[in-house]
Parts: structure tokens; sequence; C-alpha cells
């Protein structure tokens, strides 16, 4: 009677399936539902493992795309994580579940006392005996009152399994919002510093001045400041101003009349070079570049200025871009990537150099050469840029030919020499009134003129002026609306007549507090007639403090020159 | 007086329900007199039915010496008691031969039995003989004989050492030897009783009437008893469990908890593993199940094993009783990891 020991191996027992149709497996035919609640539960119980491991393999591969320059594989990240979750559930979904397994989860989940998985070895093993049989007995009765859900339950209240799934839930949940935020924290990022780019832009002194011109317009346009493009302009280009003030009035001296003829020539061979048949074609390219960052998220502003005609503003998003480039997600990567691309096929040959930055900012952000990326991008900027100011002088120039055409505007040259037939005693006031229309209808004195014909008037009619008398004139410049390249000073000439007295020594006029902002915002100036749109009033004001340090003398020379002191 | 019946004594239904019967009985008798320690009385009758000698140790004043008398007179079998001395003799214990005279004038060599011969046998203070005399015990509790002179004498069916020790007074003792430690099958502590049981003891034991114990089993009811335990069937993982268990107790084994490496110098004999079998099969009997589960391995393994493990040094230092590296034993080695972890 004494049982006899297995011939049969512990561990092959376990892989032994159910045997419904013999007929001493009564102890199969009772197990088998079991064995499909054992199943589904441990199906259900490891999903929550299942999402752990998905959303673990989700963060390598996020990880390695941001770290390894792959931002394509980022995106299949998801994906294969959620097969990877579904494989895993699948795999123990599909792993059966014997006799011998279901009877020993049985015994043990609900107390059996080893009950079935013995009766089940019994009888395996052929032993019979009052004590065996009684043993089955005592098992099968016991397996009849079994309740599946009480023997397999789902996430029972205190259980291991409850616990081991809460703690897979929450390390999944949170590796997979992980996972989410290196995918979009840059995209959030970006987002939230778009629309303050003002308030940016104040931050930083270097951009100051550009950026925080614009606020103090009367009509908040984002246009830039003419008066602050044109000191701009004078900063960039301080011999401008000398030329600019030849061509203000007929030269003084024959050498201030050779000064403006040179003067002149170099004006001629830029508008030769603004005049240049490539500029359509490199307007062209940037409404290409506009076109495809347009599609991209992140270089939808710059295309938009692109598309406004705002060079400037599109180079500065442009720059922005660069500085974030660093910051960018794969998504955004990926996108600004392929617009870059598009942007330098179609560019071409229309402007190599843009075709060619853009291509190597696309390249670099593929590859998450972010250094390269940034160097790329300001390139385009500066081509923006560069292509920009020349569209403006091209623009300013068909502008003046217009009115030159038009014919209702004196030359300068005809105006200083009317100012030079007046007497030398006349005194300066004299003078000043005799050229009010000058500086009322007098047009920017850029380079924009019938440049042969003013040459040789200067050269005649500035001689005769300075043998006939000293003919002078104030006026304002007006450049461009946009910062630009260095370019010749566009002012007007006006005549300003001020009550004023003469003393001798130096000026007691002293520039304004810098540090005092201006309170309110100047007064819309009213356009003078016959004047452009957007030049003002000289009584407007010029602040002194945009003028470099090195600029004031001159500027303030020519304000004070030959005129009453200014209070 | 036997609630057996003679067909069922091959270990049928009938068999099996009266062996709980009677076991319940005998446990209800004894508790008569002992007040609680049930484990203690269980412990006894588990080592009766599986055929064991115990080993009770604990204070003085516990009852140690009052269950056994209680079990002999409960199951009406011979009862004999030797209290160790320093000077006992080995034949004091197992009885040697003198010369008697016949009615006929001649004299020969007649042996003359010692207490050891009888069915229950209470060696009290058993550390307090010398080794030599602790000796005498091996043959007898280990073989169920006793040989004098070149004789072998049989020692009665069914043969139970009840052995106590006192754990505190060590001063002029003589501890049991390994060898000798090995024979007994359980070795129970006696523990102090609850304030709650010891007012009981005083309810019964200072009214003036001592309670009667009936004789509920004999001799052959104990015998047929310890063959129904023999056929109690055990699955062949929880057997591995028990292997595991017992190999667990080994230092030197791959792979066994921390706390057999730190404080075990010796483990458990593969006589333990036997004792926690045949204990754990008399444990479910008594629990009415016909199977062996990893329960019963549990419940027995303290008593089965704690005296067949030899601390070292360290655990001597740190107060680490056998008691507490089973404890880790049984926490750390699960039943089931070797089969199920795999699936």
């Amino acid at each position: 009677m004494e049982a006899v020991s297995s011939s049969r191996p512990l561990r092959s027992r376990y892989e032994r399936r159910f045997q419904a149709e013999s007929a001493e497996a009564e102890l199969d035919r009772l197990l088998a539902p079991l064995a499909q609640r054992l199943r589904w539960q441990r199906t259900i119980q490891h999903a929550p493992r299942g999402l752990l491991v998905g959303a673990l393999v989700a963060l390598a591969f996020t990880v390695f795309a941001r770290l390894g320059g792959l931002p394509g594989l980022a995106y299949v990240a998801l994906p294969f994580a959620l097969i990877v979750s579904m494989a895993t559930v699948a795999v123990v979904a599909n792993r059966a579940a014997g006799p011998f397994e279901v009877a020993r989860r049985v015994d043990a989940s609900l107390g059996l006392g080893e009950r079935i998985a013995t009766a089940l070895e019994l009888r395996e093993r052929g032993d019979d005996g009052p004590l065996v049989e009684r043993q089955y007995r005592d098992a099968r009765e016991q397996l009849l009152r079994v309740d599946a859900a009480a023997a397999f339950p789902l996430f029972a209240r205190g259980s291991l399994a409850r616990h081991t799934a809460l703690r897979s839930a929450s390390w999944g949940g949170l590796t997979l919002a992980l996972t989410l935020g290196l995918l979009i924290w840059p995209q959030a990022a970006s987002r939230l510093l778009t629309g303050r780019e003002g308030a940016l832009a104040l931050a930083d002194p270097g951009r100051r001045e550009e950026d925080a011109l614009p606020r103090f317009r009367p009509d908040g346009t984002e246009a830039g400041s003419e008066l602050g493009d044109a000191m701009r302009g004078q900063t960039q280009n301080p011999e401008d101003i000398g030329e600019g003030i030849g061509l203000l009035g007929p030269p003084q001296t024959p050498q201030q009349a050779q000064q403006g003829a040179g003067g002149l020539q170099d004006a001629r061979r830029e508008a030769a070079d603004q005049q240049n048949p490539n500029v359509a074609e490199r307007r062209q390219a940037l409404d290409d570049l506009g076109n495809a960052l347009r599609q991209s998220q992140t270089g939808r502003q710059a295309g938009e200025a692109l598309r406004t005609g705002d060079t400037e503003r599109a180079a500065q998003q442009l720059q922005q871009l660069a500085d974030q480039a660093r910051n960018l997600s794969p998504g955004e990567r990926q996108s600004l990537a392929q617009a870059f691309s598009q942007a330098s096929q179609q560019i071409g040959d229309k402007d190599r150099q843009l075709a060619d930055a853009a291509r190597r900012a696309a390249e670099a952000l593929q590859q998450f050469r972010n250094q390269e990326a940034q160097q790329a991008i300001r390139d385009a900027a500066a081509q923006v840029r560069d292509t920009g100011q020349q569209l403006e002088a091209q623009r300013q120039l068909e502008s003046r030919q217009e009115q030159l055409q038009s014919g209702g505007q004196p030359s300068l040259p005809q105006l200083g020499q009317q100012a030079g037939q007046g007497s030398d005693g006349q005194g300066e006031g004299q003078r000043g009134q005799q050229s009010p229309t000058r500086s009322e209808a007098g047009s920017p004195g850029s380079g924009a003129f019938d440049l042969s014909q003013m040459e040789q008037e200067l050269q005649n009619g500035g001689l005769q002026a300075g043998t006939g008398g000293s003919g002078a004139g104030g006026g304002n410049g007006a450049g461009s609306e946009k910062a630009g390249a260095p370019t010749r000073l566009n002012v007007t000439p006006r005549l300003v007549t001020v009550e004023a007295e003469v003393r001798e020594g130096p000026s007691n006029w002293r520039p304004p507090n810098p540090n005092a902002a201006p309170a309110v915002a100047p007064p819309p100036a009213a356009p003078l007639p016959g004047a452009a749109p957007s030049s003002l009033q000289v009584a407007s004001g010029l602040d002194m403090n945009a003028v470099p340090s090195d600029m004031t003398d001159s500027v303030r020379q020519y304000f004070s020159q030959d005129q009453p002191s200014r209070p | 007086m036997s609630i057996y019946s003679r067909e069922s004594a091959t270990g049928g239904h009938a068999d099996v329900d009266q062996f709980r019967t009677t076991a319940a009985t005998i446990e209800r008798e004894v508790g008569r007199v002992i007040v609680g320690q049930e484990g203690v009385v269980r412990g006894a009758l588990i080592a009766l039915i599986a055929g064991g000698h115990v080993l009770l140790e604990g204070v003085p004043g516990l009852g140690k010496t009052r269950l056994v008398r209680a079990l002999a007179e409960a199951l009406d079998l011979d009862y004999s008691r030797v209290q160790f001395t320093p000077d006992l003799m080995p034949a004091d214990i197992t009885g040697t031969n003198i010369i008697s005279e016949d009615s006929s004038g001649e004299r020969r060599f007649r042996f003359e039995p010692g207490p050891v011969f009888a069915n229950l046998v209470l060696a009290d203070e058993i550390n307090r003989a010398t080794p030599k005399t602790q000796a005498a015990l091996l043959e007898a509790m280990q073989e169920s004989q006793v040989t004098v002179a070149n004789t072998l004498h049989r020692l009665p069916v069914p043969f139970m050492v009840l052995a106590t020790q006192n754990p505190i007074e060590m001063e002029g003792t003589y501890p049991l030897p390994e060898a000798q430690l090995d024979r007994f099958l359980l070795k129970i502590q006696v523990r102090y009783p609850s304030a709650r049981e010891l007012v009981d003891i005083l309810d019964r034991t200072t009214a003036g009437v001592d309670p009667t114990i009936s004789r509920v089993a004999g001799a052959a009811d104990i015998t047929r008893m310890q063959a129904l335990a023999r056929q109690v069937p055990i699955a062949d993982h929880v057997k591995e469990y028990a292997a595991r268990l017992v190999m667990a107790t080994h230092p030197g084994e791959p792979g066994v908890p921390k706390v057999t490496r730190d404080y075990v110098r010796f483990g458990a004999s593969p006589r333990g593993a036997q004792a926690v079998v045949l204990a754990a099969k008399v444990s479910a009997l008594l629990e009415g199940r016909f199977n062996v589960s990893y329960e019963d391995i549990r419940l027995v393994a303290h008593a089965a094993l704690r005296h067949r493990m030899i601390l070292n040094f360290e655990a001597d230092a740190e107060g680490v009783t056998a008691d507490t590296v089973l404890d880790e034993l049984v926490m750390s080695v699960t039943p089931d990891e070797a089969e199920l972890a795999v699936r």
C-alpha cells in the first residue's frame, strides 16, 4: 500500500495536456473549465506588464532617436510599443495550462491542501488502496464545489497580482508619459514662446533698439520706424552721411563738389547692381522658401513673413529658429528639415546661396547636427535679409524714377543753384527763407535720381553755386521702411526757420536723458505735401540717443550748422 | 476498550474515520489534566502514532511529567519513569542479569528488565545522566530492542520514549550528543501557559478533586494507527518541498538562505527528512485530510528539525536559535517555486 514513487519526472507531468476523452480522466474534465479561467486570468493580469514593457520599448526608441540623430525613429516608437505590448499579452494568452498546473493553482488559491494535485498524481500513477480511494473521492468532491471565479479572481483585493499589476501599470504610465514628454516637449516650449517676441526682444539688450522702436509707432503697425531705419542706415554706413549731406544742397567748395561727384558714381554703380536681372529670381526664391516654410509648423511664421514681403521679420524669425534648433522635438525637426529640403529643391539656381543654406539646414536637422543646422539657418536668414534689402532698394529706385518722370520734383542741384543766387549780405535767415519749398517738396536724397543728369548738374551748378553764395538747406532723412544693409542716407531737405540768437562758444544744447523712456508715443506726423508718406517732420524730434556716439558730432553739426541754435 | 472494529483493521474507510475519532478522544482525555499546551499534546500524539520518540524541553513545573503520565493513562499502555541522575547506570535503564535460584536450588542468571521495557518510558531530566547512561537508550530508541549479555531483548510495541530536559540548569548536566538527539522524532518546546490557562490549572489542581482519565485506546489501536499513518499518500511536489526544506538547513548547499550560511554549522540528517514526512502524514490525518499538504510540512518542520541542526558560535553569540533559523527557512523556501516558476 506504500505509495510507489512516480516513474514520470515531475517536470514532464506538468507538460501533460488534458485528456478529456479518457474514461479515467474525470479530474481532467473537471479541471478543463478552470484551465480556461486560468488562462484568462493570466492574460488579464499580464496586461499591465505588457503596458510596462511597451512603454519601456517606446522610451528606449525615443531616447535612441534623440541621441542618435534618427528623428524618424521616434515616430515608430509608439506603434512599435503597442505591438510589443500586444505581443507580450498574446504570448501569455497563448500559453496553455495543463491539468497539473491547474490543479496546483486551484489547491494554492483555495487552500485545498494539495488535494487536487495529489489525487491527479495518484490517479496517473495508478495507485490503489483505501486511503487513495478516499483521497480521490475527497478531491473530487472539493473540485465539484470549486467556483472558477473564486479560484482565479482578477486582481483580488490585497493579492500579490493586484499589487504587481498596480505597480506595473504605474510604472508603465509613468514611462509612457515620459516618452510622450520627450516627443512633444520642445514643441510645447516653442508654442509658449510664440507671440512673446516683443518681450523677449526687450529682454535682449542686443535687440532692444530694433525691436523696441516699433512699439512707439502711433499706428501700431509692425513696420519698422523710418526714423530708426534712417539712423540705422547711418550707423551701418557712416560715410553716407557726408554724401547725403552733399546731395542735400549745392556744394560749398570745389572739393565738396568733387566728393559729391564721386558719391554719385558710387551710387551709380550701386544702382546698376540693384538693377541686376537676378533680383527677380531671388524674389522668386524667397517666395519658394516662404511657401516651403509655411508647410512646417515651426517655420510657419517665417514663411508668413516672407509671404507678406517682410523680409526683415522673416530673417528675424529664421534667426529665432536657428536659436531654437537645439530644442526642437524630433517631429518639429523632421517637419522643418522637409521644409528646407523642399525649399532647396524649388529654389535651385534662382538663388544658389539660399538654396545651399536651405539644403545644409535640412541635412543638419535630419542628422541632429545642431550647430551646423543653426549656422545654416542663420546663413539662410542673412541671405533673406540681403535679398530683401536689394528688393527694397530696387523698389525705391523705381519709385524715384517714377517721381522724376512725373516732373514734379526739382532736383537738388537746381535747388542749390537757386539758393546760391542769394546775396551774401542777406544773412542766414534770408537764405533759409529762400528755399521753403525745397524742404517741403524735396524728395529723399538717395541715389535714385537720374544720375547722369544729376552728376552733370552737380558739376556745373554746384560749382556755380559755390561761387554764387552759400546755399543751405535743412532736411530730414527718410529711409526705407525696413532696416537694411548700409544704404545711402535718404533725407528730405527742409529749411527750418527758428528764432535764435547767435552766440560765441559752444552750444548749450544737451541730449535728453537717455534713461528716460518716452512716456507717450509721439503724435503722428502729418504727411508733408508731396513728400513720401513715411517721412516725419524734423520738429518731431530726432532722438540723438539713437545716434552712435561717433556720429553725434556730424549729425549735430548738420542740424546746427549755419542755423540758429536748437532749443 | 478499543473503538476499532476487527473488520476495519486493514486501513479501510472505517479505519480512517476511527483514526480521527481515536486521536480526538486521546487529546480530549489528556486535555482533562493538561491545560493549554495543545501543541505539546498534539506533538506527543503525532510522535506516538508515527512511532517516534519525543524530547520535551521546558523549565520545571510546566507539566511535562504530568503530560506523559496522562498520555499513558489515556492509552492503557505500560508506563515507566526513570529519573536520570549522574549516578544512574545503564543497567538501571536496560535491566541486568541477576543470579536467581529456582525451586530446585539451581542458580542461574536471569534477565531482570529495566524500566525501558514499557510502552511509554519517561526519561525525566535525561541530560542529568552521564553519556554512558544516555547511550544505553540509543539501541532501545532506534531498534526497539536491548542487548544485555549478548542476549537481545525485544521491547514492547508500541514503544515510545518521552524524555524531558531543563534548558536553564546546565550546571552538572551532560548535553545530549547529536547521535542521541537524532533519535528523537520531535523535540517539543513546552512553553509557559497563559494567564487564563494558569487560572484554569489552579482551578483543576487545587480544588481537592483530581480529574480522572479514561483509557480510550490500547496498544493494538496505536499499532493500527501507526500502520495507517504510513499509508497516507504524499505527492511528489510535496516531497520535493520537504526535501528542499531539509536541504536548506545545510550551509554547504548552493542557494541556501543567508541565515543558514551565517548561523548553521551542520544541517539536518536524512533522518530529519523522514521525521518531517512521517509527522506530516500523521498531521494530515489528524486534520481530516488523506494526503500530505505543504501546510503539514510546515507545521511539523520546527519540531522535527530544530534538534537536528547544529548552530555555530555566531548564532550562540547573537542569540539565534534553531527556531529562528527555521522560521526564516519556512518563509524563504516556497513550495512551488521549482515548478510553477517556469510556467
